[in-house]
C-alpha cells in the first residue's frame, strides 16, 4: 500500500500541459481585458509645486514652511483647474523667494454649545531659522495663549497649568533646537491636511481694500483612516498682483458646512523686529527648564510589548524611525511581535539578505503608502539589516527595511503620513487582533548627504543595538546602490 | 537574486501594466491552477473556463495584488472561490431544470481542449471525484497549492483542526482509491 507521502508525491507528479492555441486565447483575452500593453507605462509627472520649490534651495525651514503655506492656499491643484490660471506662478514664486512671512488668522472651535474663536499669528524669519508662534487655546472654560519662540538656538515655550482647585501657573520651558529634526517646526502641522485639495474653480470676485480678488473654491477629504472630514476651501487671489487676500475653510458637519478657520493676513518680505524672536521669559512666568538645563527633546517611546497583554490583542508593531533618501526611497526601522510566542525573535532574522524578503515577523510591515496619495504610489519593503538590543524590558529585535516606491514618489515634505500596510504571519486560528493600528509613521528625516546618513541613520541604529554597533554593510553608498538596483530591475 | 524577490519584481512590473510580466506569471502558474481546477471540478472544460476567468480577472484587477502576498496562494484561492460560485450556480440551475423538465442540464461539448492531462492526472481526477468536496478542496490546496492549514482554514472558514481532519481523511481515502485501481 502506498504511504501518505507517496500519495502526495503522486498528486504533485500528476502532469498537466496546455496547448499553445489555448494559451494564446487566454492570454489575448486577459491582456485585452486588463488593458495591458508591452510598452512601459510612463510615471506621472510630479506636481509643479515640487519642482518650483526644490529647484532653489532656500533652506530647510523655509521649504517646509513654504510648502505648508502653499498647501494651505490651495494653489497646488489650481494648476489642474480647467479655468484660466493667472497669478499662480507669481504667487508661488513670491512665497518661494520670501525672506520673511507673516501669517495671521483665526480658528473656530465648538465646545458643547459654546462657539469659540481662537486667533493665531506666526512670524517666520526664513533665513535664520527663527520663528514666533502665538496661538490662542481653550481649556477648562478659559482661553489662554500658547507661545513658541525660536531664536535659532533655543525654543522657548510658554505654557500654563492649574493644580486641582488652584489657580493658573504660567510656565516657561526651554529646549535646544535639534538640527536633526528638520520637519519639526510645530505649528505648521495644521496646514498639512490641506494638501489634498483638488478640482478648484472660480466662484466669484470681491474687492478688498481697493484690490480685486478672484475667489477660488474646492472641496476635498481631509484626514486618514476613520477620521476623514469633508472640507471646503476658498482662496482669494488677486489676478493683478497675485497676492493672497484671504483663505477660508469649512468642514461638513451634520447641520451643514461650518467654518473652522480663516487666514486673514499673508504678508511676505516685510521687516520683522528682532524683538519678535527674543527668548527672554516674560514677567510672571515660572521658569521650569532654564536655558542652562535645556536639552533636545527626547521622544517618549512605549515598549513594543506594551498593549499586548490582552489575549484578544497580542500582536503589535511599531515604526521607530523613517528616513527619506534622496532617491525617494524610505529607510524604516520597525518591529512586529506576538506576545503569545517566544520573545526570542532571532529565528526570524536568519538567512536574510539585503535587498531580499522581509523577515516574516508575526506582524510584517510589507509596504507603505503616502497620504495623500494622488499618484497611487506604493513603497514596497525589502530587507536591509537588523539590530538587536538588550533593554530594561528584555531583548528587542529591530528590522531595518528599504521601502522603494513603485512610481515617482511625492516629495516627503508634502506627505501627511505614510500609512503602514501589514500582514499577520500567525499560525493559529484563535480570535486574533492587533493591539496597535498606527495611522501613520513618524515624520521622515531627510537624508541629503553621506554626512546626514552617518549622523542620523547610524545614530539611530546605534541607539537600537548592543554596544552601539552598526551593521557594516549599511553605508550611504550601499543603501543608495541597493535602492537603485531594485529600481533598475523594475524598470527593465 | 532570490526567487521571492524575483516574483516580487514580477508582480511589481505586472502592476505597472507590463504585459510580459503577466505572461510570465501566466506561464508559471497556469498548469498548477488548471490541475487544481481539474481535480476539484472533474469536468475539464469547466476547469478551463474557471482558470481562464481567473487570469482575466487578475489582469483587470492587477492593482489589488499585494506585492508581498503569496501569489500562488492568491491565485489558488481565486480558483477555489470561482469554483464554489460555479457549483452554487449549477445547483440552482439543476434544481430549476429538474423542476421544469425533470432532468439535469448537460454541459455543452467544446471542440477543442486547452488542458492536456497525463494518465496519472486522469487517475488522480477520478479518485478525487469520489471524495466529499470539502475534503477534495482541502487536499488540493494543501498538497497542490502548498497552502498551510491556517491559510486553508481561513479560506474554508473552518478551524485548523477541521482542515487537518479533512486532509488526513481525504489523503487516506485517496490512498485507498488509488491503490485499489493500481495495476498489478
Amino acid at each position: 500500500m502506498k504511504p501518505i507521502d507517496d500519495i502526495k508525491a503522486f498528486y504533485r507528479n500528476a502532469a498537466i500541459n496546455t496547448n499553445p492555441a489555448g494559451d494564446k486565447v487566454v492570454l489575448t483575452d486577459a491582456l485585452q481585458a486588463g488593458g495591458l500593453k508591452t510598452e512601459k507605462r510612463t510615471a506621472p509627472k510630479g506636481p509643479r509645486i515640487r519642482r518650483l520649490i526644490m529647484k532653489t534651495r532656500i533652506g530647510r525651514l523655509a521649504a517646509a514652511a513654504v510648502l505648508a503655506l502653499v498647501a494651505a492656499l490651495g494653489i497646488t491643484l489650481m494648476y489642474r483647474s480647467s479655468k484660466p490660471v493667472y497669478g499662480m506662478t507669481e504667487a508661488l514664486e513670491r512665497i518661494e523667494q520670501a525672506k520673511t512671512l507673516h501669517v495671521k488668522g483665526w480658528r473656530h472651535q465648538r465646545h458643547g454649545d459654546d462657539e469659540i474663536t481662537l486667533p493665531y499669528e506666526h512670524w517666520y524669519d526664513l533665513q535664520s531659522g527663527r520663528y514666533r508662534s502665538e496661538t490662542a487655546y481653550y481649556r477648562d472654560g478659559e482661553i489662554g495663549n500658547r507661545l513658541y519662540v525660536c531664536d535659532g538656538q533655543y525654543v522657548m515655550s510658554e505654557g500654563a497649568y492649574r493644580p486641582a482647585g488652584g489657580t493658573w501657573h504660567k510656565t516657561v520651558d526651554f529646549e535646544r533646537v535639534d538640527p536633526t529634526r528638520r520637519n519639526d517646526i510645530g505649528w505648521v502641522d495644521w496646514h498639512r491636511q490641506l494638501r489634498q485639495i483638488e478640482g478648484f474653480s472660480r466662484v466669484g470676485q470681491e474687492v478688498i481694500d481697493g484690490e480685486r480678488f478672484d475667489i477660488w473654491q474646492g472641496e476635498y477629504d481631509s484626514g486618514v483612516g476613520g477620521r476623514v472630514d469633508r472640507v471646503r476651501l476658498q482662496t482669494w487671489l488677486s489676478p493683478a498682483t497675485a497676492s493672497v487676500g484671504r483663505v477660508k475653510r469649512w468642514e461638513q458637519q451634520e447641520g451643514g458646512w461650518v467654518q473652522t478657520s480663516e487666514l486673514t493676513t499673508l504678508e511676505h518680505d516685510i521687516p520683522l523686529s528682532d524683538a519678535l524672536f527674543g527668548t527672554e521669559p516674560r514677567p510672571g512666568h515660572e521658569i521650569r527648564t532654564p536655558k542652562e538645563q535645556a536639552t533636545v527633546r527626547v521622544r517618549q517611546e512605549r515598549d513594543i510589548y506594551k498593549g499586548t497583554e490582552f489575549d484578544y490583542a497580542p500582536l503589535n508593531y511599531r515604526v521607530r524611525h523613517v528616513f527619506a533618501l534622496e532617491d525617494g526611497s524610505l529607510l524604516v526601522c520597525w518591529q512586529g511581535v506576538d506576545a503569545k510566542e517566544s520573545r526570542d525573535q532571532s529565528r526570524y532574522f536568519k538567512q536574510l539578505v539585503a535587498g531580499g524578503d522581509l523577515p516574516r515577523l508575526p506582524v510584517e510591515l510589507y509596504a507603505l503608502s503616502p497620504e495623500p496619495n494622488v499618484r497611487d504610489v506604493l513603497f514596497v519593503g525589502f530587507h536591509l539589516a537588523h539590530t538587536e538590543k538588550e533593554t530594561e524590558q528584555g531583548r528587542r529585535w529591530y528590522e531595518w527595511s528599504l521601502f522603494v516606491p513603485d512610481k515617482e514618489p511625492p516629495e516627503p515634505n508634502i506627505v501627511l503620513v505614510y500609512r503602514p500596510h501589514y500582514r499577520l504571519n500567525v499560525d493559529r486560528t484563535d480570535e486574533i487582533d492587533i493591539s496597535v493600528k498606527q495611522i501613520g509613521t513618524p515624520d521622515p528625516q531627510k537624508i541629503e548627504s553621506e554626512e546626514d546618513f552617518n549622523t542620523l541613520v547610524w545614530g539611530a541604529m546605534a541607539e537600537r543595538s548592543d554596544g552601539r554597533s552598526v551593521p557594516e554593510q549599511v553605508t550611504y553608498e550601499n543603501v543608495l546602490w541597493l535602492a537603485d538596483e531594485i529600481r533598475t530591475s523594475l524598470a527593465q | 537574486m532570490g526567487t521571492m524577490l524575483e516574483e516580487k519584481l514580477l508582480i511589481w512590473r505586472f502592476r505597472h501594466g507590463n504585459a510580459e510580466a503577466f505572461e510570465r506569471i501566466y506561464a508559471k502558474h497556469k498548469n498548477d491552477l488548471l490541475k487544481l481546477a481539474v481535480v476539484l471540478v472533474a469536468d475539464v472544460h469547466t476547469a478551463e473556463d474557471i482558470v481562464h476567468d481567473v487570469f482575466v480577472h487578475v489582469a483587470q484587477t492587477r492593482d489589488s495584488i499585494r506585492m508581498n502576498g503569496n501569489l500562488k496562494g492568491m491565485l489558488a484561492a481565486a480558483v477555489v472561490n470561482r469554483l464554489r460560485n460555479y457549483r452554487r450556480d449549477r445547483q440552482r440551475q439543476r434544481r430549476r431544470a429538474e423542476t421544469k423538465a425533470g432532468a439535469p442540464v448537460a454541459d455543452a461539448e467544446r471542440p477543442e481542449q486547452w488542458a492536456v492531462l497525463s494518465e496519472q492526472l486522469q487517475r488522480l481526477r477520478r479518485a478525487m471525484a469520489q471524495l466529499p468536496y470539502e475534503q477534495r478542496e482541502a487536499v488540493a490546496l494543501h498538497v497542490g497549492a502548498e497552502m498551510t492549514f491556517p491559510e486553508i482554514a481561513r479560506l474554508q472558514e473552518v478551524s485548523v483542526n477541521t482542515v487537518q481532519g479533512r486532509c488526513r481523511y481525504g489523503l487516506e481515502k485517496l490512498r485507498s482509491l488509488l491503490n485499489s485501481e493500481e495495476p498489478e
